[in-house]
């Protein structure tokens, strides 16, 4: 999530699920919590129960708007334009924490007088290259080389101006034209969620795919830090932006790097151009200052925990058996590679792409043209059928498929990590049946028998995977020791490390992943599976159970919790405070104390140098309200790719960095032929592909068909009834649904026009006990600037009576 | 408002062929104990038609059940409150009353004449605790339509007597039917003051419906409801029994229209609660 | 102590836990269904849907846009129409409150599913029998919270004393009162002589199809029977006359 890690430091949910009963206010936008979250959302509700008022921003009326004490709607696609709004709004009518934003923002930095924005670009921009030139986009600074300040943040060239006049043109007027939102109910919610500015006051964004699925997301998400820091939410019990992670492991599988371009730790992944060696990645990826100093040690412990003795000081600890990227292998961009007929083979374990991808008629396509796909699962799905999908004929199509049966994760212990960062250990609660293996034991399998067969070969291909350390056991992967690997240890005595603070860069440490060292400190003690809960009236830390990375601090950022002298902006939801009293180990008197871990130096007194930086994780320990991205280092709206109006906020249409694919079957959509807005989403009933659940008989019975939300005017206006079948088209394809007229859906009214937008779920596919389209159908291959996440959250479409 | 029971045909039906006999039972139980000459007939007949009616009743019932064995748990408890367990066991007695009056009835005529008066008197002794009986089998359907949350029946108190009243004209249309001479000419008196009185009662209880009372009047089923039950039931007979007098013919079309009107009311009444 | 459980319609989120976890632990089958327009399937409980969660899409007094819903089953009456009219005994009441169900007895008469008010009770076909929520006493009495209750994630379903979930659900109607919610209202304390399903509701009982006044079934027995008697006497005096008439004494 590099909108919050630019800004913030790391990428990842800043409070957690517990904590957010602690909130004055919670916005939830760009996520349907109560629908997707539901067990999670009682925790909105105990706030609410505390007093708390609930603001829901979402398209259609959903069964979180249902909850909601307000709710406005808006055009998919103009989050940024909405928040951008309420930063104005905030800034204008001064309802912004003034010392917090002062004192641990960058909004008293100085830029570089030539930086600018017009015309919808920054300064820098190329229209030749289609790219930014950075030079500009960086502060005035001292002769140490730290940046300029102006305290007051009255300097035009301020971080703050600057804000200040970007967003002075995101009026109430401005948020109703673009997004079609009211500007009343704008202003209500602005006012609502403003008055978390006040010092000790606290308010959530709690976000997901209806923000992370745009060509602008990560710029998205960056709107919501900014307005955050502003209101001063970040750091404190029950503020935060909110990262609602999907699955029960989503948080996990990225911390241990399930992404092509980082290693476990958010360890940046090496590539071939620019980082030869060991030293040049070193050089290149270690900041000055901040705690990623400390990189190194990180990165070469990594090393020898996965090649052992075969990584030593001198052959730069087996730097050169890693991989590096020479390419980018994000999804998409592999299914076009594979359309392309650049792949041989894919194994797929635990994913359904030809349902959950975006234009699966082209990802389908894609498909056909491997020689072998591997498939492990627990039901014959989409992707294992796809040679017998709609318009396949089997005949034609030579992939060859090996449909592996999977067990469930009911039918197997190991750790998950939660959204708040917790790894909770879970136990085995059946057998799998019949031939069913884990997920882990397939891994172990693959690894093992690879060893076999390269055994002894000399081929320096072979010889990276030949060091590899690998001694988790014959069959079932020992899991425990797994994570004990992965939290650490030192070399000599194979002792597990206490955290982090204890590896070194010089091998005689090794970590398979620095963030969740600490999990594992001593020989059998594995915290994941502590469960020591904190009492219910309490703030709900609950240190005692589970473990939160890094080192179980639960909020992060929380210095920022207490004002610059160390006090807390609030008593009763304290979280850590400076205790000038207290007695160090070395006699020494002053730390920092609490019921949270403190993320920040504990002897580190608020009026030392640095004393006052909480974001430890950013160069200059400052919250990033200007922090560069690829398209800039402030948010702009811009329209989605498909859009069927112009953006009004500048002539520059859409991001001018998303990523389009350009495949022939990558098009994209004439506002004049698909001139209403869609977007897709979750049901509760339903999980994702609905491999599991279209197989659940009770879950079909309660949602058994795919369907189409729309207004009553749109109805109205396309002669469709409720309940009766419908076509939806897309530039990519067509599918069959049900009509769900209501009145949850409106008309949004942007200026004299009006511009309707329906809403489909992606659960359906062609196999399973209930069957449909699937909405993948009508996405395109469209890309976020610096994700390149798919934008299935806002494209075009047409609607008729089918 | 309750689920639709889904009460079939059998249960028509049971409600027609019981009020049938009720109706024959209490009207031969009534001319046992207060008739005069011909009166003896009319009892014998009413009797006679009784029982076989009643003893069709639980078969019926036990169609619509399903199962037949279960339709003994009607008889695991007496409940107070339920007008159906009361019904049941009313119904076990009543057809024991039947049938015992009906043997007394054929114990009369074999008997020595000299025990005969007595045979008389046993049956006569019965018939009134039988009548009491017959008036409660031909009411307390339509008390437990009362007692029900369906739309039509739900607390209506009027359909009980509604059911009274025609089952003592279906009653006495089934002994009229009955081929025996010479014949019961009382009859017209009986059909004129009954059919009089089924249609206030019929009124009072549409009344008592308010708006509900479309279902019969103007929906879908006021075809039946005119022709079947006001016309052939009702009007009909009166005409014919205040301006057609004697003969075997005139009688037999009132008993057929009376028998039409009685089963097209049961079978409106249960299917407006249902619909 | 009469047990309850406190239905808070305003904690719902609908997202239908609690009407799978008494299909799970009742080994109740999904039935057929096909998506009508609104999220709610099955249409209405059966014989094997106890519980079932409504969606209403209502405009409140200020013309805003409202989503309601409502966990619906049994709401095991004091004043119990399935039970008072049940012949068999097959209907019974638990010392806590529950209306229970002895499937073993019921002989499928249906006149339980005609007398419920809320239309609760429903024919299973297969085992022509009837079905209903019976409040999960194999759980209560095993000191468990009942299948749907422990399922429910935000605490829209409790169960315990009905005199504290009273208490509970009065406290509430006063907090959705003070935060402006008008219609917030306590369903089921003086319903039927006090219902062991409780409701927290935020508009009329009607939106909700629930009836304003429920009707307890067998209050129209005494009321019928006297009619019933009136007509008897009626019939029994016109015989008379008949019999007793001129034409008494045979053909004229
Ligand atoms: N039941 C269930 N729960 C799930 C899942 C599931 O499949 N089923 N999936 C899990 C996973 S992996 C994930 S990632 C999460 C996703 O969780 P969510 O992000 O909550 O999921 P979505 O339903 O895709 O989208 C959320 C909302 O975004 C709205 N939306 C669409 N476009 C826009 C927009 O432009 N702006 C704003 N503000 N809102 C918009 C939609 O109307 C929808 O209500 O859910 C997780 N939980
Ligand atoms: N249009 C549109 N498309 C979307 C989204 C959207 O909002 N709109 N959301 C996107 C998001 S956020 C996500 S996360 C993806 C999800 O997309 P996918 O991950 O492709 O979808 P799932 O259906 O969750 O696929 C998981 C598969 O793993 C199988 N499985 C379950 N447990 C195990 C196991 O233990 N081992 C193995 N080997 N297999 C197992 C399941 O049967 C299932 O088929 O979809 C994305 N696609
Ligand atoms: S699916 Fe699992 S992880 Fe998601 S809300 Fe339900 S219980 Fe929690
Ligand atoms: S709600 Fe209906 S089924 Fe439940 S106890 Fe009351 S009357 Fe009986
Ligand atoms: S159907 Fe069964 S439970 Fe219902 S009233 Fe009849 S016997 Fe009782
Ligand atoms: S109380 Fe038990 S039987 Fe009733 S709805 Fe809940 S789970 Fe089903
Ligand atoms: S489980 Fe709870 S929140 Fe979910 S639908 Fe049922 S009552 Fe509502
Ligand atoms: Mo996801």
């Amino acid at each position: 999530m590099p909108g919050l890690g630019t800004s913030f430091g790391r990428g990842a949910m800043t409070n957690h699920w517990i904590d957010v009963k602690n909130a004055d206010a919670v916005l939830i936008m760009g996520s349907n919590a109560a629908e997707n979250h539901p067990i999670a959302f009682k925790w909105v509700l105990a706030a609410m129960e505390r007093g708390a008022v609930l603001l829901s921003v979402d398209p259609r009326f959903s069964r979180t708007s249902a909850l909601a004490d307000l709710y406005a709607p808006l055009r998919s696609g103009t989050d940024i334009a909405f928040l951008g709004g309420m930063i104005n709004h905030v800034l204008r009518n001064n309802l912004f924490q003034r010392e917090y934003v002062g004192e641990y923002t960058n909004a008293s930095f100085l830029l570089d007088p030539a930086f600018g924005f017009k015309d919808g670009y920054f300064t820098g921009w190329d229209p030749e290259k289609k790219t930014y030139d950075r030079a500009t986009w960086k502060f005035q600074v001292e002769a140490d080389g730290t940046p300029k300040q102006d305290g007051s943040l009255r300097d035009p060239h301020t971080v703050f101006q600057h804000l200040r006049r970007h967003f002075a043109r995101y009026t109430p007027e401005m948020v109703e034209r673009v997004c079609g939102t009211p500007k009343a109910e704008f202003l209500r919610v602005a006012e609502a969620f403003a008055r978390t500015g006040a010092p000790g006051k606290a308010g959530t964004i709690m976000y997901a795919m209806g923000w992370t699925q745009h060509s602008k997301a990560t710029q998205l998400i960056r709107t919501a830090a900014i307005l955050q820091m502003l209101l001063g939410n970040i750091g404190v019990a029950g503020g935060g932006v909110n990262a609602l992670r999907g699955l029960s492991n989503v948080q996990g599988s990225t911390d241990m790097a399930l992404l092509f371009h980082i290693l476990p730790g958010y360890l940046g992944m090496p590539t071939r151009k620019d980082h030869p060696t060991l030293a040049a990645y070193l050089e290149k990826e270690t900041p000055k200052t901040g705690y990623w100093v400390n990189k190194p040690k990180f990165f070469v412990s990594l090393l020898r925990a996965w090649y052992g003795e075969a990584a030593t000081k001198d052959n730069e600890f087996a730097y050169q058996y890693l991989p590096k990227n020479s390419a980018n292998y994000s999804y998409m961009d592999l299914f076009e590679a594979m359309y392309a007929g650049k792949l041989k083979g894919f194994i797929v374990t635990g994913q359904n792409p030809a349902v959950s991808g975006p234009n699966s008629t082209l990802e389908r396509k894609a498909l056909e043209k491997l020689e072998w796909l591997v498939v492990r699962e627990l039901f014959e799905t989409e992707t294992a059928a796809f040679w017998k999908g709609p318009g396949v004929d089997p005949a034609k199509v030579q992939t060859e498929v090996f449909l592996l049966p999977s067990s469930t994760h009911l039918e197997r212990e190991g750790s998950y990590t939660n959204s708040g960062r917790w790894l909770q250990w879970k136990w085995k609660a059946a057998d799998p049946p019949g031939d069913a293996r884990s997920d882990g034991w397939f891994a172990n399998q693959l690894a093992l028998r690879l060893k076999a067969l390269y055994a002894g070969s000399r081929a320096p291909t072979d010889r990276a995977f030949l060091a590899l350390t690998w001694d988790y056991g014959k069959e079932e992967p020992d899991l425990e020791k797994v994570l004990a690997e992965v939290n650490g240890y030192t070399v000599a005595d194979r002792k597990p490390v206490k955290s982090f603070a204890f590896l070194a860069d010089d091998g005689s440490t090794a970590c398979g992943n620095w963030i969740y060292s600490g999990v594992f400190p001593a020989e059998g003690q594995n915290r994941a599976k502590s469960r020591k809960a904190d009492p219910p009236e309490s703030l709900g830390i609950n240190a005692g159970w589970a473990f939160s990375w890094p080192v179980n601090r639960r909020i992060l950022y929380n210095r920022a919790s207490a004002d610059p002298r160390g006090k807390p902006w609030n008593q009763e939801k304290a979280l850590i405070w400076w205790d000038a009293e207290a007695e160090l180990p070395d006699g020494k008197k002053g730390k920092w104390v609490g019921v949270d871990v403190p993320d920040f130096r504990p002897d580190l007194a608020p009026d030392a140098k640095g004393g006052g930086n909480p974001f430890i994780m950013r160069p200059d320990g400052k919250g990033g309200i200007f922090a560069p991205l690829a398209e800039g280092p402030l948010p702009e709206h811009y329209e989605p790719v498909e859009s069927p109006v112009k953006n009004l906020l500048s002539n520059v249409q859409a991001n001018p960095m998303a990523v389009i694919y350009k495949a022939d079957l990558d098009k994209l959509g004439d506002p004049k032929e698909f001139p209403i807005v869609a977007t897709t989403y979750r049901l509760t009933e339903h999980q994702h592909t609905g491999s599991i659940t279209r197989n659940l008989p009770w879950l079909v019975e309660m949602m058994p068909n795919l369907f189409c939300e729309m207004s009553r005017e749109l109805a109205e206006e396309k002669g469709i009834r409720n309940g009766a079948p419908v076509i939806v088209r897309s530039a990519r394809g067509e599918v069959r649904a049900i009509a769900a007229v209501t009145g949850r859906f409106k008309p949004f009214k942007l200026g004299d026009r009006v511009v309707h937008e329906v809403g489909i779920p992606w659960h359906w596919g062609f196999m399973g006990l209930a069957k449909g389209d699937s909405a993948n159908m009508l996405t395109p291959h469209v890309g976020d600037a610096n994700t390149r996440i798919q934008e299935s959250k806002a494209f075009l479409v047409d609607v008729r009576k089918a | 408002m309750g689920k639709n029971p889904a009460w079939s045909w059998y249960i028509v039906w049971y409600f027609f062929v019981g009020g049938m006999a009720a109706g024959a039972y209490f009207l031969a139980a009534l001319a046992d104990l207060f008739g005069r000459e011909r009166t003896p007939a009319v009892a014998r007949i009413g009797y006679t038609v009784a029982l076989p009616l009643i003893l069709v009743s639980p078969v019926l019932l036990t169609l619509d059940l399903g199962m037949p064995l279960r339709t003994f748990y009607m008889f695991r408890l007496l409940k107070v409150s339920s007008p159906m367990s009361v019904g049941s066991w009313a119904l076990l007695g009543f057809s024991l009353f039947s049938l015992i009056s009906l043997v007394l009835v054929l114990a009369e005529r074999r008997v020595a004449p000299d025990r005969a008066l007595g045979v008389r008197q046993l049956r006569r002794a019965l018939a009134v605790p039988g009548t009491l009986l017959g008036f409660f089998i031909a009411s307390y359907t339509g008390v437990l339509l009362g007692a029900t949350n369906r739309p039509v029946w739900g607390g209506n108190a009027w359909i009980g007597p509604l059911f009274i009243v025609s089952a003592t004209s279906v009653g006495a249309a089934a002994i009229a039917l009955w081929p025996v001479r010479p014949r019961f000419t009382g009859f017209r008196r009986l059909d004129l003051i009954t059919t009089a009185f089924e249609a206030l009662v019929l009124l009072v209880f549409l009344q008592s419906l308010g708006a509900a009372a479309a279902v019969f009047l103007t929906g879908s089923l006021a075809p039946l409801f005119w022709g079947a039950v006001v016309g052939a039931g009702l009007a009909l007979p009166f005409l014919i029994q205040l301006f057609v007098r004697g003969g075997r013919a005139p009688e037999l079309a009132t008993a057929v229209l009376l028998l039409v009107g009685g089963f097209a009311l049961r079978y409106l009444v249960l299917l407006s609660g249902q619909a | 102590m009469a047990k309850a459980i406190l239905v808070d319609t305003s904690k719902c989120i609908a997202c239908r836990g609690c009407q799978v976890a008494c299909k799970q632990w009742h080994g109740r089958r999904a039935e057929p269904t096909r998506f009508q327009g609104s999220y709610e399937n099955p249409l209405a409980l059966s014989a094997q849907t106890w519980r079932r969660v409504g969606f209403i899409e209502t405009a409140g007094g200020d013309g805003r846009l409202r989503w309601r819903f409502i966990s619906d089953a049994c709401k095991h009456c004091t004043d119990a129409s399935c039970l008072a009219v049940c012949p068999t005994g097959a209907l019974f009441r638990r010392t806590w409150g529950a209306v229970d169900l002895n499937q073993d007895i019921c002989n499928g008469c249906r006149y339980c599913v005609a007398a419920c008010p809320f239309g609760i009770v429903a024919f299973n076909e297969e085992s022509g029998r009837v079905n209903k929520c019976v409040l999960c006493p194999d759980r209560v009495e095993a000191g468990l919270e009942p299948a749907c209750v422990t399922t429910c994630p935000t605490d829209a379903l409790t169960f315990g004393d009905r005199d504290q979930l009273l208490s509970q659900a009065k406290r509430r109607v006063a907090e959705l009162q003070a935060k402006g919610e008008k219609g917030a209202q306590l369903y089921g304390e003086r319903e039927l002589s006090g219902l062991h399903q409780l409701f927290v509701l935020q508009e009329r009982p009607q939106v909700y199809g629930l009836p304003e006044q429920p009707r307890f079934a067998v209050a129209s027995v005494f009321p019928s029977s006297v009619t019933s008697v009136l007509a008897s006497v009626v019939m029994g005096v016109t015989a008379l006359v008949a019999f007793r008439g001129r034409g008494g004494k045979g053909e004229e």
